[in-house]
């Protein structure tokens, strides 16, 4: 039998589908634990789910963490192409990341969990694509 | 409106350093009766009408994460309303600016602004648990947050590993003359560099020490100030700045809004800007955090912050000095002192009393500090004059 704490209840969704609110004033992307904009203070509000794709905005590579943990570990702070924002380690060598890489988020099993099936958003680095021959690429990340 | 109406007359602190003889009790006690001492016309406890109490970090020091204004009425034998402030590093100058306020109200005449905090008396490895597994920023620790300010700045603007490592070399040699530092020697740019790695870009020594330690500040109004001194120091602003706590919410990584907003604030309230500044104690937690400051206060363009100290601009003997204690690299980062203990400074320093880390005419001082992940700042700007 798995016991989960409460406001892991609460952020199922938010941590297990990357849901979010969409600030319909402002636009910016929210946890689904606030019920105002934390950054216009609007209160109207759609819910989505954010894009896997994303690029990175900066990052830091952690070297001293307690023994639990893998280091040296790199962390990112990834803007999504829908606008969204993610934190997250990455999955990749310390010295391949940089600013502006292409990732995309994945989801994996959050170590301490006990089997409780909670997750944790991680990033794996986008090979470059093959340029396709019609025309300029469908999106653009800021 | 703050300016003229209060003044600092008193100032005391501890040596800080890794003090495991020394209780929080002790600790505030000493840098109380310092402080006592320290009043030019003399000072009697019972003068006191209020007091302020910045201690951020209740659970690693004190053993209980409710410290209540009780702490400090308990460790000084006073019976007075206090008030304990928490604003992550902001909590010394916080609880400074509250103290001011409640003066400038005229509802107080004297208050005592005690800033403590113990942070050794547990392991490095119990503050990283503590620290590194948050929800929602698993593996993020204090200097991380800067790190990515870091990262980003130079990704941008070319500020350089060697630039940071210029600010800790500087703020090591001003801490060799100041006797309350936690640590006393010189470092080369070398030295920062061969350090063992903490956070990307930042090595060991571009970090702060954890530190133990106790300032206390007496203010005063305007009105009854010459009671105790004919030197007052004059507080002409003060300003608090917020952004939001998540680095999610954030619009760009290049500036800490806080530190924006908080001197926006003071200057305006002063009715003076950067150019007006003599000298500054301001919040050099990591070496970057100051290059970033140097910016967010207004005293070089954004991404221009590297150039002020590669230009040699800050230091003690150039045209703005900035940290002349040794700042939060070489004197230490008690978090509810440090605010508290940079005040103190920049009164020393308006007096003259500096000794041989003195500025010289300086007469207006700029003190910052930036807490959390660069979440709240607070801005305070001293005189020697009313007005």
């Amino acid at each position: 039998m798995t016991s989960i704490r409460p406001d892991q209840w609460r952020q199922r969704r938010e941590r297990n589908q990357l849901e979010r609110y969409n600030c319909t004033e402002c636009d910016q992307m929210f946890s689904l634990e606030h019920e105002i904009c934390p950054v216009c203070g609007a209160t109207e509000k759609e819910r989505t789910n954010l894009d896997r794709e994303g690029e990175i905005m900066t990052f830091v590579v952690q070297h001293f963490l307690p023994d639990k943990f893998d280091a040296p570990l790199p962390l990112a702070i990834v803007e999504t192409s829908d606008g969204g924002r993610l934190f997250g380690e990455v999955l990749c060598a310390p010295e391949e990341i940089k600013i502006g890489q292409n990732v995309e988020a994945v989801l994996r099993q959050d170590a301490d969990s006990g089997g409780s099936r909670r997750y944790d958003v991680k990033f794996r680095l986008l090979e470059d694509l093959p340029q396709s021959d019609s025309g300029p690429q469908e999106k653009e990340v800021n | 409106m703050v300016n003229g109406k209060v003044t600092i007359v008193g100032a005391g602190m501890i040596e800080f350093g890794e003090l495991f003889d020394s209780s929080y009790q002790q600790m505030v006690g000493d840098a109380y009766r310092s402080a006592v001492e320290s009043v030019d016309k003399g000072f009697s406890p019972d003068e006191i009408d209020a007091a302020w109490l910045g201690t951020a970090m209740g659970q690693l020091g004190l053993g209980r994460e409710t410290v209540t204004g009780s702490a400090l009425t308990e460790a000084l034998g006073i019976q007075v309303p206090t008030t304990r402030v928490e604003n992550a590093c902001a909590t010394g100058s916080d609880a400074f600016r509250n103290a001011t306020l409640a003066i400038a109200s005229g509802t107080y005449d004297v208050a005592l602004v005690a800033g403590v905090d113990k942070l050794r008396d547990n392991k490095t490895e119990a503050f990283l648990d503590f620290a590194a597994d948050r929800p929602g920023l698993r593996g993020m620790t204090a200097p991380a947050y800067f790190a990515m300010f870091a990262n980003r700045h130079m990704n941008e603007f070319g500020t350089t590993r060697e630039q940071l490592a210029e600010i800790a070399v500087k703020n090591h040699d001003h801490g060799t003359r100041c006797e309350y530092s936690h640590f006393n020697r010189q470092i080369t740019v070398d030295d920062v560099l061969e350090s063992p790695r903490v956070s990307y870009p930042f090595h060991v020594l571009d970090c702060c020490p954890q530190t133990d330690g106790a300032a206390v500040l007496i203010l005063a109004s305007s009105d009854v100030a010459r009671q105790y001194t004919d030197a007052p120091v004059y507080v002409q602003g003060t300003g608090l700045g917020m952004d939001t706590y998540h680095l999610q919410y954030r619009e760009d990584y290049l500036e800490a809004k806080a530190t924006v907003r908080a001197a926006q604030e003071a200057y305006q309230m002063a009715g003076l800007g950067p150019e007006d500044i003599d000298v500054v104690e301001q919040h050099d937690c990591f070496t970057f955090t100051e290059i970033l400051n140097y910016e967010d206060l207004g005293f070089a363009e954004k991404g221009e912050g590297g150039m002020l100290i590669e230009e040699g601009t800050t230091r003690l003997d150039g045209e703005l000095p900035v940290n002349p204690s040794g700042g939060l690299k070489a004197k230490g980062h008690p978090i509810g002192a440090t605010g508290v203990a940079q005040l103190a400074e920049l009164f020393w320093q308006l007096r003259g009393e500096a000794s041989d880390r003195q500025v010289s005419d300086a007469e207006i001082a700029l003190q910052h500090n930036l807490g959390g992940p660069l979440a709240a700042a607070c801005v305070n700007i001293l005189s020697t004059s009313a007005n």
